[in-house]
């Protein structure tokens, strides 16, 4: 009781030349820490936005390993249903600062086609043309043509960060690299592919 | 019923209240008066002796409640009053002989001339006062209403003055009977707003507990005080008091006085241990707060331990508010050398907040250039035109819009050429198109796929 006594006695005894040194001497504590204090802050934010992004990749590829199938798409903010285990509750992707999305998209991938076999026609049957390539006599044998490639397409999928914060694009495309992700206005994508080896930030 | 008092009665117990006060104003003045006093005051049973003993004795008996010390007190003093204004006036007999009608013929008159309204003025505004008095905190009113200049002596006024006071301290069955004339000598305005004031104290002690009689009292060690008149506080006295209450307390009662005896014996006007000790801890707090237990009403403080605290509150008070303006005060050039200091680091703290050292900031986030922004379009129309060789793989035609494949990126157009050709065009956050053409890929496209598949291949 003494002591605060004794400092609220202090205080009415400051005048206004007192408080306005003090007043400028925490302006410029302020200002000093201020860098400081913004990169903590973004570097929380940074740390923050990865882990959930890579909690919702896992999640998808957690999917695709035990069910064969990728998370159906979804609105922004809002979980897929295959993912509810992953996120209980409402299931909300909106975080303080960015939202998150799952996106499913389908690429193009080519693979080789199965060998075609010639069955030359029997002469002794009528009608019998036979099946598979007709070689004119004096063409390559069949086997010495290349493996035919055909047009697959398959399942992947995204995970897409809406976010103000042009740094935190940044950021996490330094994190991600600019192969499997990308900036565009203010969102940022991660493609997730359950084939990729390697492109993990 | 009470309003069918008689008259006499109450004017007896008007002039009651009145010597009563006048017993604890009244100073020097009437010590002279004690042996005239004694002899009269003794008689004082007998009423056909002294007319204003006549009227007194049926007061008396209106009042069963008063104890009967309190009695004796007050018959005292009242016949002490009595005798004093008869020893002033010098009444001759015929003057002697009227002084029974007195009563009557004035009230009488008065009834008739006199409208109610002073006397209901009087009387609400004695309420007012008792009630301010007891709402708000009495270390601050108490001295602004009790009287501080000389006492009063009631030989000053007329007599209506005290019916005044009696009608400003009586019951409201009292005041109906109660009237003033107006044309009698009611000019002197200081004198009555002091009795009013005293009337109010002395209503106050009247409400409060029976104080002890040789209960040492504050008022007490006023010089020639009246006994047992210490019900009633005089702010300005008790603060003198305790001033001087390292010195000797003075004790000059009249020795016919007991209770006033008892109290100097006693030792006087001491600030107890406890008010001593709430004092210091105020002092020790800074005065910033007042302790609650200190704050007493003023008609509350019957007992000698309360007056003890109020006094102490008092002075508490008094303190604090001159705590609120203990400023210091700098010297103009120290005020000079201050405003310099203040606005030095102003200038240094501004000068830091818009351009920091290098020293102070520490490495900046990574941040997005313009090849970033048009890398990230070549990905989103590389990634697009998979959703529609994905569609045609799956359809075996083109799109006709790019509404039609499953994932539309946003930002992108689908223009076909051909059955068989078709075009993708984005444009970057500056404006500039990027086309993809499915039948001749620009490099950077060529490039980032073969990139792409390398990573996604994870060869």
């Amino acid at each position: 009781m003494d002591r605060e006594g004794a400092v609220v006695m202090n205080l009415r005894q400051l005048t206004r030349s007192d408080v306005a040194i003090g007043a400028a001497v925490l302006l410029l504590i302020w200002a000093a820490a201020a860098p400081t204090l913004s990169a903590r802050s973004f570097r929380s934010l940074s740390e923050r936005a990865s882990t959930d992004v890579e909690a919702l990749r896992a999640a998808a590829l957690g999917t695709v390993a035990s069910t064969g199938a990728w998370p159906t798409a979804a609105e922004a903010g809002t979980a897929p249903p295959e993912l509810s285990g992953a996120y209980p509750g409402d299931a909300s992707l909106t975080f303080d600062g960015y939202t998150l999305q799952w996106v499913g998209l389908a690429v193009t991938d080519y693979e080789e086609a199965p060998p075609v076999t010639y069955v030359a026609p029997d002469p002794d049957e009528e009608g019998d043309e036979g099946s598979g390539l007709i070689i004119a006599p004096g063409d390559a044998p069949p086997d010495s043509v290349g493996p035919e490639m055909r047009a697959v397409a398959r399942q992947i999928g995204a995970v897409v960060l809406y976010t103000r914060n042009d740094e935190l694009l940044a950021d996490l495309l330094t994190r991600y690299g600019t192969t499997v992700s990308y900036v565009r206005d203010s969102v940022w994508t991660l493609v997730v592919d359950d084939r990729e080896t390697s492109g993990q930030p | 019923m009470a309003r069918k008092k008689s008259k006499g009665s109450k004017k007896a117990r008007a002039r009651k209240a009145r010597a009563k006060k006048s017993a604890e104003v009244e100073a020097p003045a009437s010590t002279p008066t004690e042996a005239e006093l004694e002899a009269p005051a003794e008689s004082s049973a007998d009423p056909t002796v002294e007319p204003v003993g006549a009227g007194e004795a049926p007061s008396e008996e209106s009042a069963p409640s008063v104890t009967p010390k309190k009695k004796t007190a007050k018959k005292k003093t009242a016949k002490k009053k009595a005798a004093k204004k008869k020893a002033a006036k010098k009444p001759t007999s015929d003057e002697e002989g009227a002084a029974e009608k007195t009563p009557k013929k004035k009230t009488a008159s008065k009834k008739k001339a006199a409208s109610k309204k002073k006397p209901e003025k009087a009387a609400s505004a004695a309420k007012r006062r008792s009630g301010n008095s007891k709402a708000a905190a009495p270390v601050v009113t108490a001295p602004e209403e009790a009287p501080t200049e000389e006492p009063v002596v009631l030989d000053d006024v007329d007599e209506d003055l005290a019916d005044l006071v009696a009608a400003a301290t009586a019951t409201d069955d009292d005041i109906v009977t109660i009237t003033i004339d107006p044309d009698d000598d009611l000019d002197d305005a200081d004198a009555r707003e002091r009795l009013i004031a005293e009337a109010l104290a002395f209503v106050a002690t009247e409400e409060g507990e029976a104080v002890p009689e040789n209960a040492p009292s504050v008022e007490s060690t006023a010089p020639s005080e009246a006994p047992g008149s210490g019900d009633a506080i005089d702010p300005e006295t008790a603060s003198t008091d305790l001033d001087e209450d390292t010195a000797a307390p003075p004790s000059t009662a009249s020795p016919d006085e007991e209770g006033a005896s008892d109290a100097a014996d006693s030792g006087g006007p001491k600030i107890t241990a406890q008010a001593l000790l709430a004092l210091s801890e105020i002092h020790a707090e800074g005065l910033a707060s007042l302790p609650e237990e200190l704050i007493l009403d003023l008609g509350e403080a019957t007992t000698s331990e309360q007056r003890d605290r109020l006094l102490a509150a008092a002075l508490a008070q008094v303190e604090m508010q001159d705590a609120v303006y203990r400023v210091s005060a700098d010297t103009s050039q120290t005020r000079n050398i201050k405003a310099g200091i203040a606005i030095g680091v102003l200038l240094i703290a501004a000068l830091v907040g818009i351009r920091p050292p290098g020293l102070l900031v520490p490495d900046p986030p990574a941040s997005l250039t313009q090849a970033d922004r048009t890398q990230g379009v070549r990905v989103a129309l590389l990634l697009q035109a998979q959703q529609v060789e994905a569609f045609r793989v799956q359809a075996g035609r083109l799109p006709n819009s790019i509404a039609e494949v499953e994932t539309s990126l946003p930002g992108i157009r689908l223009v076909k050429s051909s059955n068989r050709l078709y075009q993708l065009i984005a444009y970057t956050s500056e404006g500039e198109p990027i086309v993809y053409d499915s039948e001749v890929p620009a490099p950077e496209f060529e490039r980032l796929r073969r990139e792409w598949s390398t990573t996604r291949d994870g060869s």
